[in-house]
Order: structure tokens, then C-alpha cells, then sequence
């Protein structure tokens, strides 16, 4: 089973989810907020999250990538079955979420990262203009 | 001057300190002086993601670092030091290194109730009052703060 895990600095990960809810409903994806009750992120909790069984995989989302949360997920990206990309965005979780019938590979993932990227634009007015119009 | 930065972090190089305190700093080198991670090869690499676009990182132990600063190594370079605790600030400042300022960033939330609670984030346990005041009384400056933007609490006024 693929497995979605998104892990933040607070709690941008449960908004992110109740977007993602409002754009494909209901979907199994995890959220870690970490340090809202606590200064700590503990081993148990990562240990907690990355358990899979062996017809798992997993796919965690963090924020920065120089951040303690993706820091403390990077040891286990020694297991094969999980991925981890940072910077997450709305584009992206659609971008992978969408590609749920595709076999998961870090060649995949770059694509989909690719493709999240041209979503982050700047937007100037009356930039998409065109002669023929109207 | 060698130290531009100093600050006291249970979470070492965090995304904060990557992102702000260090570059504010105008740091060359950001530098852990941890002695677990140091000794923890999986430790360290997830450390590394760390690193500051731009600047040199070492992770070193307590030992390793005080033996650097007394050789010279980091002379030519502007340092970013993030430590758990006090002591090691201490040690440095007993071998003659300037420290002008450390920051008191994060601490762990004790269990013992014998500990000073001076900001939001920052605990001093009481077997480290002695430390804080040794420091404080070789000139150095301690503020509690987390984020830059944070107000400063001088420390000198509450121990």
C-alpha cells in the first residue's frame, strides 16, 4: 500500500490536508506537526511513522529541507520503500497523489517535482493577453 | 573575530538556524560542537541537510573543537557555533576565544522544577546557574531568543 506521510514545523501539515480533502476528498494521508506540545521531536515518533510493512511504501512531504523534521526522517531513507521530498506544496501532494496508479521511483518523483514547480509563478497582470481575444 | 555567532539549541542546526541566525551572522563556517552527533556517522549526514547555502559546516566534538580553536584553524574565518548547552562557551572563553554575545535559543522542557523558566522556549537547569554567571562575568552578553525578531531577554538581569 502507498503510504503518504506530511511532516511540518507546526501545523501547516493539517492545513494542507484539509485543502487536499476539499480538491480529492477523503485520502489516507499522515500528518506529523511537530513541536506544538513539545520542544522535541522524539525518535519513538519518527520510528512511529516510518513502520511499514514490507508491501508498503511511503512518501513523506516535510517543509525545508534544512530543517530538524527532514533531518530526523533521513536515516530511513536507507529503506528503499520510502521517499522524501521537501519544499511541499500543493501542487506537489496533487502532482503525487494523482500519480497513485504509477510504480513510485525517485525518477518519478523528479518528474512530478518538475512538474509542481511550474506551478510556482509569478502572476502580472494582463500577462496572459492575447491578440484574438474577445 | 573568530566567533560572529554563538547560541544554545537542544535542536543544534535546525531549520531557524539555518535560515536565519547563521546567515545573519555573516558566517563563514556554521559549526555544531555536539559530542553524540559528532560520534554518529547517521547523526551527522542528517545534520548536513543543515548546511547553509554558501558556507563551510563541521560537526565536532567538545574535545575536537577546543583543540581547533587553540591551534589557530578557524583564525581567517567567521564562525557560527550552536551548542546544546553552556559549557563548551565557557571553555572556549577560558581559552582566550572572544564570544561577545551568545543566544540562548531552546532548551528541552525539564522535569526538574528547580530550573528557571526565562522564555517560552529556554530553561536553565540548576547546576548550569554557575555556568551562565561564569560567562557572564568575563563579559560576554546571554539573550534569550528564539527568532531574531524576538525582544531580547538579558540574562544578566535574571540570575
Amino acid at each position: 500500500m502507498r503510504k503518504y506521510l506530511i511532516a511540518t514545523h507546526r501545523k501547516m501539515a493539517e492545513g494542507l490536508v484539509d485543502t487536499l480533502h476539499f480538491f480529492v476528498g477523503e485520502h489516507n494521508i499522515q500528518t506529523l506537526c511537530a513541536y506544538v506540545d513539545s520542544n522535541e521531536l522524539s525518535n519513538e515518533t519518527i520510528e512511529h511513522y516510518t513502520r511499514l510493512s514490507d508491501e508498503d511504501e511511503l512518501v513523506i512531504f516535510t517543509d525545508i529541507a534544512s530543517g530538524s523534521v527532514t533531518q530526523k526522517f533521513y536515516p530511513y531513507l536507507k529503506n528503499e520503500n520510502i521517499y522524501m521530498i521537501s519544499g511541499v506544496s500543493m501542487p506537489l501532494i496533487l502532482s503525487v497523489i494523482l500519480a497513485e496508479n504509477e510504480k513510485l521511483s525517485t525518477n518519478l518523483l523528479d518528474e512530478l517535482i518538475e512538474q509542481a514547480k511550474n506551478q510556482m509563478q509569478q502572476l502580472t497582470y494582463k500577462q496572459h493577453e492575447n491578440k484574438e481575444d474577445e | 573575530m573568530t566567533v560572529v555567532g554563538a547560541r544554545i539549541d537542544n535542536r543544534l542546526l535546525h531549520g531557524i538556524v539555518a535560515t536565519q541566525w547563521a546567515p545573519q551572522s555573516g558566517a563563514s563556517r556554521v559549526m555544531v560542537i555536539d559530542d553524540t552527533v559528532a560520534e554518529d556517522p547517521v547523526l551527522k549526514e542528517s545534520m548536513k541537510l543543515g548546511r547553509p547555502s554558501g558556507m563551510a559546516i563541521s560537526i565536532i566534538s567538545k574535545k575536537t573543537a577546543l583543540t581547533n580553536f587553540k591551534a589557530g584553524k578557524y583564525d581567517a574565518q567567521k564562525v557560527f557555533i550552536v551548542s546544546k548547552t553552556p559549557e563548551i562557551y565557557l571553555q572556549l572563553l577560558k581559552q582566550n576565544i572572544q564570544i561577545p554575545e551568545i543566544i540562548l535559543g531552546g532548551t528541552v522542557v525539564p522535569e526538574e522544577n528547580t530550573a528557571l523558566k526565562v522564555s517560552k522556549r529556554a530553561y536553565i537547569l540548576e547546576d548550569q546557574f554557575d555556568v551562565y554567571k561564569e560567562i557572564l562575568k568575563t563579559g560576554s552578553r546571554i539573550f534569550a531568543k528564539f527568532v531574531p525578531s524576538d525582544k531580547d531577554i538579558d540574562l544578566a538581569t535574571l540570575i
